[in-house]
């Protein structure tokens, strides 16, 4: 079968020219292989800088890729023309981080709404608009809220704006960047919520893309962990939670906070390494770093099908302790999203 | 340092101060800066425009009409004896309708040359921020240009090879403000490309002529018109200034330039040539002064 | 930092050739000038004979890099008007618009500068509307309309100095009177905002909560800091000062060369109306080039991200 979407070598650098200088050139992404299934949803998670916002946006055909490539159904996406690239617009949607700065601040919300429908000639004027007042149903924004502006809204109105745009052309594919991060904590678990129920009535396969693991818990069927621009660790969530393999991923389980995993298991303040030469990039901060890793840089290891890591010293299989780690962890998930939920 | 103290305090004025040295001062504080003068400058503006509009109709004498027995009467306004109300030039013609043309014409020049130089900016801007390559760069470039030189030899140079007429001074006017636009509307679609709904836009599908005309365009509108009252006292000085110099319009017809131009011979014998033509420059472009700083005030608040 | 001012001087380069580019082909549609110059009885191997010598027979672009070329080795062409070379002709009238502009740029600073710091330091105070008040008035009036009020109210009412001409030094006051004003209205508004912005900075609050006497913070951190957004507009300033100059000398008869380039344009005189323009924009540029050099000396920042 194929899949949906499919990313294959895909990197990208970031050329600084300078004047009379030779060109710094930085890599964003490099070589990542991923794959999404139709309706299934992969979370991407990494700090700040490691590429994650590329990889989404490469995903979609916004940005292209310096190497590598992305096929839709099969299909190289680079191959598509200027036509088909609007049709496709229509299958390959996004939220965005700041749902304020996604909005045109001073359109009604319905018009908003309405607009992809207008764009790719869908429907009349009138129709659309009565579809988006659909739309606004599903995502919870009450009708009164048609005729106003984004400025009269709150933040997680917005971000049902964002997603009722998104979602008004039936897209197949919908990349979350940091959708939720922007918004109060009280907000977030409303529409992660909102997210989750879309998803499951809606049939759309996602890319959840957070530097928040405790988000990644919440909605995701896989995880995959980037670290500058490289892939540390990819698996089912459940198991990622569960045994994370890779120390990166420990450590950002061990910073969610109130964690019970041991303050050994975080990283070091060390230095972030940007050029990515020989040796691992995480070798400053990594706990469990030895001469090895600044020798040699570690392959790509598949352990089980659809679990892969990038490590020399793997984390052992989880250990009773462990366990209980991760049962504490999962608790604190919920926990706080159900106190969200009731706030 | 001893007025150093006051100025760290920063604080607002404060009116019972005022009051307490007196009535006189709080009025004189009022007028200086108060909101009192941007209500001045909305009504003269409002003048000036109805000036614009009705000035066949106001003025009480044909503006060409020479009355050679009339020539250099001081106005009858100031004790003059003569039918002239603010008296008349060398060739015996009202100088009070021939400011009342002047004002109309220099006034729809230098709206036309604004407007010009909006629309041309904004387009410029916009091609500038989208194309970002060679033209882009060549676009910003000429921006720069321009904008470290003196544009009054360019208008000068133009006006001496091509000739004079009305079109020519309007795209002259329109040319001279064209960089701020430019500058202006690059900006702020580049922030909305990078940073804002343009860009949310292009994920949906929206194609560039709709983002930029039904999205940006609105959103830019309020920036724009503040640039505009910025810009029309300079369009009016501009075009003042080129017809002072012989370059703008050609007699029969009158400009405010042109009519303290002919105006300089006659200093001595009859200053209200002078006079009346440069206090209707002052008002007109010190209320457009006046009112830009107080837009600006209010939007910097905001 | 050698990069920065590389860059610069590249940019200025530009300009120059920018400029020069536009004016040649602007002076060239207006058409072939033979016939302007040549008498209409004139016969055709005349004027193939004239259109030869002057280079005119050849393509527009062959004209414009002889013309380059010529000008780099010093030769701008005769002018129209008395044969002379038109270098020289531009040239010998620069030093009287100098004079105009430098006395006037004196004047401005001198005036234009504290009378903006005072504003701002007695910020709402008396002292402060009535320079906004001259200041706005300045910045509101048109050259021309300064000069003759100013001429009706010294050479016409109060009789004390010469209304035009050249002849002494009294005859500058006028001129570099109105021109200087004119600049330091402008300066004044620009010199109080940018205090007034300074002052309003957290350094500043921090400075004060920790004691600083206020003329120590005046000194060491306001002006020094005003100082730097005073370089960046003092190239518009020069530039605003050499347009102003040729209304100034227009209506003061003063023999620079905003005077000679009216009378040139009006003549046709194209050879001397390049060299003016070119002129112009090169005494212009090496202002602005200054200027940003001197910023960028000022301002550590820009050499990071400048280029």
């Amino acid at each position: 079968m194929t899949p949906l979407i499919r990313a294959e070598a895909l990197s990208h650098s970031y050329k600084t020219r300078r004047f009379l200088r030779p060109n710094l050139s930085h890599m964003a992404l490099d070589g990542i292989d991923l794959s999404l299934a139709a309706g299934e949803t992969l979370a991407v998670v990494g700090e700040s800088g490691s590429g994650k916002s590329t990889l989404g946006r490469m995903l979609l055909g916004i940005e292209r890729p310096t190497g590598g490539r992305v096929s839709y159904e099969g299909r190289d996406l680079s191959s598509f023309g200027p036509a088909e690239a609007l049709r496709l617009t229509q299958d390959l949607q996004m939220v965005f981080q700041n749902p304020s700065a996604a909005l045109d601040p001073r359109l009604a919300v319905i018009s908003q709404i309405a607009e992809p429908l207008l764009i790719h000639k869908l429907a009349g004027l009138a129709e659309a608009r009565s579809r988006a007042a659909e739309m606004m149903e599903r995502v919870g924004l009450p009708p009164p809220l048609a005729n106003r502006t984004p400025k009269l809204l709150s933040g997680g109105q917005r971000q049902r704006v964002v997603i009722a745009r998104a979602l008004m052309t039936g897209p197949r594919f919908v990349v979350f960047d940091e959708a939720v991060s922007a918004l109060d904590v009280s907000v977030q678990a409303q529409i992660l919520e909102l997210i989750r129920s879309l998803r499951r009535s809606g049939g759309f396969a996602s890319l959840f893309i957070t530097h928040d693991l405790r988000v990644v818990r919440h909605v995701a069927d896989r995880v995959a962990v980037l670290y500058l621009g490289r892939l540390v660790e990819e698996g089912p969530a459940r198991q990622i939670f569960a045994a994370p393999g890779h120390p990166y991923t420990r450590a950002l389980l061990a910073a969610i906070p109130g964690s019970p995993l041991p303050r050994a298991a975080r990283l070091h303040a060390g230095e972030i390494r940007r050029e990515v030469g020989l040796g691992c990039a995480l070798v400053s901060r990594c706990p469990v770093a030895s001469a090895l890793c600044a020798q040699l840089t570690p392959p790509l290891v598949r352990l089980a099908p659809g679990r892969r890591l990038t490590c020399h010293h793997p984390l052992p299989r989880p250990a009773p302790r462990a366990q209980g780690a991760e049962a504490a962890t999962a608790g604190l998930v919920h926990s706080v999203a159900s106190q969200e939920e009731s706030a | 340092m001893a007025f150093s103290t006051r100025a760290f305090r920063q604080r607002p004025v404060d009116p019972s101060r005022a009051s307490a040295k007196g009535q006189a001062g709080l009025w004189l504080r009022a007028m200086l800066l108060g909101p009192v003068t941007a209500t001045l400058a909305k009504l003269w503006l409002i003048s000036v425009l109805v000036i614009a509009i009705g000035a066949p109709w106001l003025a009480p004498w044909d503006y060409t009409y020479q009355q050679p027995l009339l020539r250099l009467s001081p106005p009858a306004l100031f004790g003059g004896d003569s039918p002239f109300w603010l008296g008349s030039d060398h060739l015996g013609r009202d100088t009070l309708s021939r400011s009342l043309y002047a004002m109309r014409f220099s006034l729809i020049v230098a709206i036309i040359g604004t407007l010009t130089g909006a629309a041309i900016g904004i387009l410029a801007g916009m091609v500038a921020a989208r194309r970002r390559g060679v033209l882009g760069e060549a676009i910003m470039a000429a921006v720069d240009i321009q904008a470290s030189l003196p544009f009054l030899i360019f208008a000068i140079v133009v006006v001496g090879v091509f000739g004079k007429s009305f079109w020519l001074i309007v795209l002259i006017i329109g040319i001279a403000g064209w960089e701020r636009y430019a500058r202006l509307v690059r900006g702020l679609v580049l922030d909305a490309e990078t940073h804002g709904y343009a860009g949310a836009l292009r994920v949906v599908g929206a194609g560039t002529g709709r983002i930029y005309l039904h999205h940006v365009l609105p959103n830019i509108l309020g920036v724009l018109m503040v640039q505009m009252t910025l810009n029309f006292p300079e369009s009016i000085l501009l075009e003042t200034s080129l017809s002072f110099l012989g370059l703008g319009v050609q007699p029969p017809m009158t400009s405010l330039g042109l009519m303290i131009s002919e105006s300089r011979n006659y200093i001595v014998n009859a200053p209200w040539m002078a006079a009346v033509p440069s206090l209707l420059i002052l008002l007109t472009t010190l209320a457009f002064v006046v009112l830009g700083d107080n837009i600006r005030d209010r939007v910097a608040r905001d | 930092m050698t990069g920065f001012v590389l860059g610069r001087v590249l940019r200025a380069v530009l300009t120059l050739l920018v400029v020069l580019s536009l004016t040649f082909v602007m002076l060239r549609m207006t058409g072939d000038p033979t016939r302007m110059l040549l008498p209409d009885t004139a016969s055709d191997e005349m004027v193939a004979s004239f259109r030869a010598h002057w280079g005119l027979d050849q393509p527009i672009l062959m004209q414009y890099l002889h013309y380059t070329g010529n000008l780099l080795k010093g030769d701008a062409g005769l002018s129209i008007a008395n044969g002379r070379p038109a270098l020289l002709v531009a040239t010998e009238r620069l030093p009287a618009t100098l004079k105009l502009t430098t006395t006037a740029l004196v004047l401005m600073l001198l005036i234009g500068v504290p009378a903006g710091i005072l504003a701002a330091l007695k910020r709402g105070s008396i002292w402060d509307r009535s320079v906004m008040l001259l200041a706005t008035l300045g910045f509101s009036l048109p050259g021309f309309v300064v000069s003759i009020g100013l001429v009706y109210l010294f050479a016409v009412w109060l009789r004390w100095l010469p209304s035009s001409g050249s002849a002494s030094l009294r005859h500058m006051v006028l001129p570099v009177l109105t021109l200087g004003l004119a600049g330091a209205a402008g300066l004044a508004r620009y010199i109080r905002v940018a205090v007034l912005d300074v002052m309003e900075r957290p350094f500043i609050l921090a400075a004060r909560a920790s004691g600083k006497g206020r003329a120590a913070i005046l000194w060491q951190h306001v002006l020094p800091n005003a100082a730097i957004s005073l370089v960046t507009i003092l190239g518009f300033m020069v530039a605003g000062l050499f347009g102003g100059s040729i209304i100034i000398e227009q209506v003061f008869g003063w023999p620079g060369i905003g005077r000679l380039l009216l009378e040139t344009v009006g003549m046709r005189d194209f050879a001397v109306v390049q060299m003016l323009v070119i002129l112009f924009t090169a005494i212009v540029t090496l202002c602005n080039l200054t200027v940003d050099i001197a910023y960028g000396i000022l301002n550590p920042r820009i050499q990071a991200t400048a280029c």
